[in-house]
């Protein structure tokens, strides 16, 4: 192939990736807003908004993780895990409760990241093991019932549950976060690197690079960011569950994966998995309106998800499918 | 005389920027063991892939048994009974024996839709015993010794005879590198053996098998077919001749500017060994020198510069840098100590190809475009804009992917990348391989030039003449060791077939 063939299909393939959830997203918007015409209010938009804030938050954790090339199948464990912990702790320790929970995400990461670098297990085997221990482990503690918080403590829920200007103050928080992680892709060496080993990982071992405490780092900030989506949903939900967060496996992962981010690493970034949480959020309600069966809409997400990577895969830099 | 199998016809191949194989003929007779030598990219190992079908030839025909023969895959040269011995083995471990030797011939035992262990293994025998080896075909091929494996693969093409109806032609692509002498000598004794009921061409690095074994012998230089001999009627010396002659162009490699580098040792290598790569390495590399490891595939010259780069940890020896010990297996450690390595392989170890020049520079040491905390995207693109304007670097512009650039520039990103990094000592891994020949002749310069400055050069040149061209001292290596030291002053330049003696 000549230099200049490669370099269309490569400018090709970037806008085509770039240019097509955006597209998406409007044409979505439009026939939504024809379905139902109070779909674009500014008090519906802030409610969806609310509600998308959990899967956000994870799915900005999980874009480290594709960026680098790998895959992190423990966050909705990790989140349930958190808001057991914190409706278990909040009578105690009031605040305190909800960073232990983070500080659970923190060590639940560190644990993943360390099994799957130092030995050697690929992510996917890694993390699958952690979904099952997070899984098991939250049932445990929690006896297998939910944990409601009681209405004499819903004065350390407002931080999330109430409004400032008009505004949920969950939708700010989640405006928040994605200002810091776009700040950690876009302005530290830690999203420098995560995508440099997902784009070129021996390249960038050679450049000296030590690819291993990225790598354990990027499971750190994923699995911490599923235990605070954890914490919104305790204070959403005004408890915790074992079972609270699922579904948000496979939702977090399209969100990702349709924003353009690719699942062979290297290319994508946080912006596009907000564009993502933004055309699943449109798909939800315009499935709702058109009255799709809730429990088939994980079908339809387990669909596009396939469809998406097809679509977007550069199948030139993957010579065997395992 | 006896039947030709196997007729080669002014076959031609080439690939961007190289005419691999020019004009070649070649015939292999019924019975005979025919030997295939060259140096690294004289053209060998395309003809091989031309003859099972990897490549097809862009001109010229191949016979077999007189009849012209279109070979499109491995699948169908075994048709026309031509089977390889891979260099490196191809047999799965995890299979037995007899699976091997029948691997994507199953249907023979098939009935019902299930395989006949029995009749397999009975047939399995029939071909080990063509080679003697007495083994049970339900083996686990990776209980097997290298050599038992070997074996096995002979039998694996063995097998074609009863496939094809007709004697196979044997190709065997340097079938003794993993070999202790004993095995070889085995080896040898049951190739002589199925010379009775096929034909062999036999390629290797080692003259002294190539003579021992071979009736007669081919010499490929630069893609031509160069000498035909009677293996009774030619020697080691001669076959060196033939394989290097040719002239030099000294300008090319900027001879005129060649420094007589100071004493000061920047980087010492002391008594390197690493068991199955090399053995009792050391030299001293001297401010501003240019020193080259020459030997052939297999010689121990590329892990001994990767150890240096920190990406094999030996198990014996010292290096020191500046008199400080380096400490390997850590290209990090190495980047600090000033060593900056350009991979053979420059899509996957050399560069980032997807991403820009800038953050390609930028890989090993970030800080250089930190502000105030915080990566700064505009002190990277100016960075890259310098270095694309030092270094003449051909792009569409800064935020151009690495992977939409010609050889040539994204060689000189990666050289860019070290300068940047201030190092001081180069490890150059075949620096000018996929380069074409305008970009190689900039390479040259750059190198001269780096080293004026005093900037060490640890090289692994493309081919010999540039070996000769661009060092100031030559070590030949063979088999893991050094095998002799060699100065090349601009006056006083050693020849080809100098070096070459030395390596096989």
């Amino acid at each position: 192939m000549s230099v200049i063939t490669r370099m269309n299909k490569a400018r090709k393939n970037t806008s085509w990736v770039e240019i097509m959830p955006i597209a998406t997203l409007v044409i979505l918007v439009i026939l939504t807003s024809i379905g139902s015409p109070r779909f674009l209010l500014p008090a519906t938009l802030l409610g969806l908004l609310s509600q998308s804030t959990t899967l956000l938050v994870m799915g900005l954790g999980q874009t480290f993780i594709i960026l680098m090339g790998s895959i992190d199948l423990s966050i909705a464990p990790v989140a349930a895990m958190a808001s057991v912990i914190a409706a278990m702790l909040l009578p105690i320790f009031g605040y305190w409760a909800f960073v232990i929970a983070a500080l659970f995400g923190v060590f639940a990461g560190a644990l993943t990241g360390v099994v799957h670098t130092k030995a050697r297990i690929p992510s996917f085997i890694a993390t699958l093991g952690a979904m099952g221990l997070w899984t098991g482990v939250a049932f445990v503690v929690s006896d297998a019932t939910p944990i409601s918080v009681s209405s004499s403590e819903n004065q350390y829920l407002t931080w999330v549950t109430g409004t400032n200007f008009g505004v949920p103050n969950v939708v700010i928080i989640g405006f928040l976060v994605l200002l810091i992680t776009y700040i950690l892709e876009k302005y530290t060496r830690f999203g420098r690197y995560v995508k440099a080993i997902g784009a070129g990982e021996k390249a960038t071992t050679v450049s000296g690079v030590p690819i291993d405490r990225y790598k354990i780092m990027a499971f750190i900030v994923c699995s911490t960011l599923a235990a605070f989506s954890g914490i919104l949903l305790s204070t959403r939900m005004s408890g915790g569950s074992a079972r609270m967060a699922d579904g948000f496996l496979l939702k977090a992962i399209a969100v990702v994966i349709l924003g353009g981010t690719a699942i062979s690493g290297g290319i994508g970034g946080v912006l596009r998995t907000f564009i993502g949480v933004l055309i699943v959020m449109v798909l939800e309600v315009g499935m709702n309106m058109v009255g799709v069966n809730p429990w088939f809409q994980q079908a339809i997400f387990g669909g596009i998800i396939i469809l998406a990577v097809t679509l977007t895969i550069d199948r030139s830099r993957i010579t065997i499918i395992k | 005389m006896a039947d030709t199998v196997l007729e080669v016809r002014n076959v031609s191949k080439s690939f961007p920027g190289v005419r691999a194989l020019d004009n070649v003929d070649m015939q292999i007779n019924e019975h005979e063991i025919v030997g295939l030598v060259g140096e690294n990219g004289a053209g060998k190992s395309t003809l091989l892939k031309i003859l099972i079908g990897a490549y097809h030839p862009d001109e010229g025909e191949i016979l077999v048994r007189g009849k012209p023969a279109d070979i499109r895959s491995v699948k169908e040269a075994e048709d026309y009974g031509l089977a390889m011995v891979f260099q490196e083995q191809s047999l799965l471990p995890n299979l037995s024996v007899r699976e091997n030797i029948f691997l994507g011939n199953e249907e023979q035992f098939i009935r019902f839709g299930t395989i006949n262990w029995k009749k397999m293994s009975a047939e399995a025998k029939k071909q080990l015993e063509k080679v003697e080896l007495s083994i049970d075909p339900s083996t686990y091929t990776g209980n097997l010794s290298f050599a038992e494996r070997q074996m096995v693969e002979l039998a694996r093409v063995m097998s074609l005879e009863d496939r094809t109806q007709h004697e196979p032609l044997i190709i065997l692509d340097e079938p003794t590198t993993v070999l202790e002498k004993s095995e070889i000598d085995l080896l040898f004794d049951r190739i002589r053996k199925i010379k009775e009921r096929s034909s062999i061409l036999f390629v290797s690095h080692h003259l002294d098998e190539i003579l021992e074994l071979t009736d007669r012998i081919y010499v490929f230089k630069d893609g031509q077919c160069v000498a035909e001999r009677v293996t009774s009627e030619t020697n080691e010396a001669e076959l060196h001749q033939l394989m290097v002659d040719r002239e030099l162009k000294g300008e090319y490699y900027r001879q005129d500017k060649q420094t007589t580098p100071s004493e000061d040792v920047v980087l010492s290598v002391r008594n390197l060994s690493k068991q199955g790569f090399y053995h009792d390495v050391s030299f001293d590399l001297h401010l501003g020198e240019i020193l080259s490891l020459t030997g052939v595939l297999g010689s121990g010259r590329e892990d001994v510069c990767r150890t240096i780069a920190g990406l094999i940890n030996p198990d014996n020896g010292q290096v020191l840098v500046d008199g400080k010990p380096l400490r390997f297996g850590s290209p990090a450690a190495s980047i600090q100590s000033g060593i900056g390595y350009v991979p053979q392989d420059r899509g996957t170890e050399g560069l980032v190809l997807y991403l820009s020049i800038g953050p390609n520079i930028t890989l090993p040491d970030l800080s250089s475009v930190i502000r105030r905390g915080f990566l700064s995207h505009r002190a990277e693109k100016n960075l890259a804009s310098d270095w694309i304007e030092r270094m003449a670097i051909k792009t569409p512009g800064t935020e151009a992917l690495c992977l939409n650039l010609s050889g040539g520039n994204q060689q000189k990103v990666v050289l860019s990348k070290w300068l940047a990094t201030k190092v001081k000592i180069f490890v150059l891994d075949h620096p000018t391989r996929g380069v074409d020949v305008g970009a190689k002749e900039e390479v040259y310069e750059l190198i001269r030039g780096l080293a004026q400055e005093g900037i060490a050069f640890l090289l692994i040149a493309d081919t010999l003449e540039e070996t000769i061209g661009l060092s100031n001292l030559i070590l030949t290596m063979k088999d893991g060791e050094i095998t002799e030291r060699i100065p090349a002053p601009p006056e006083g330049k050693p020849l080809p077939v100098d070096l070459i003696q030395h390596m096989m």
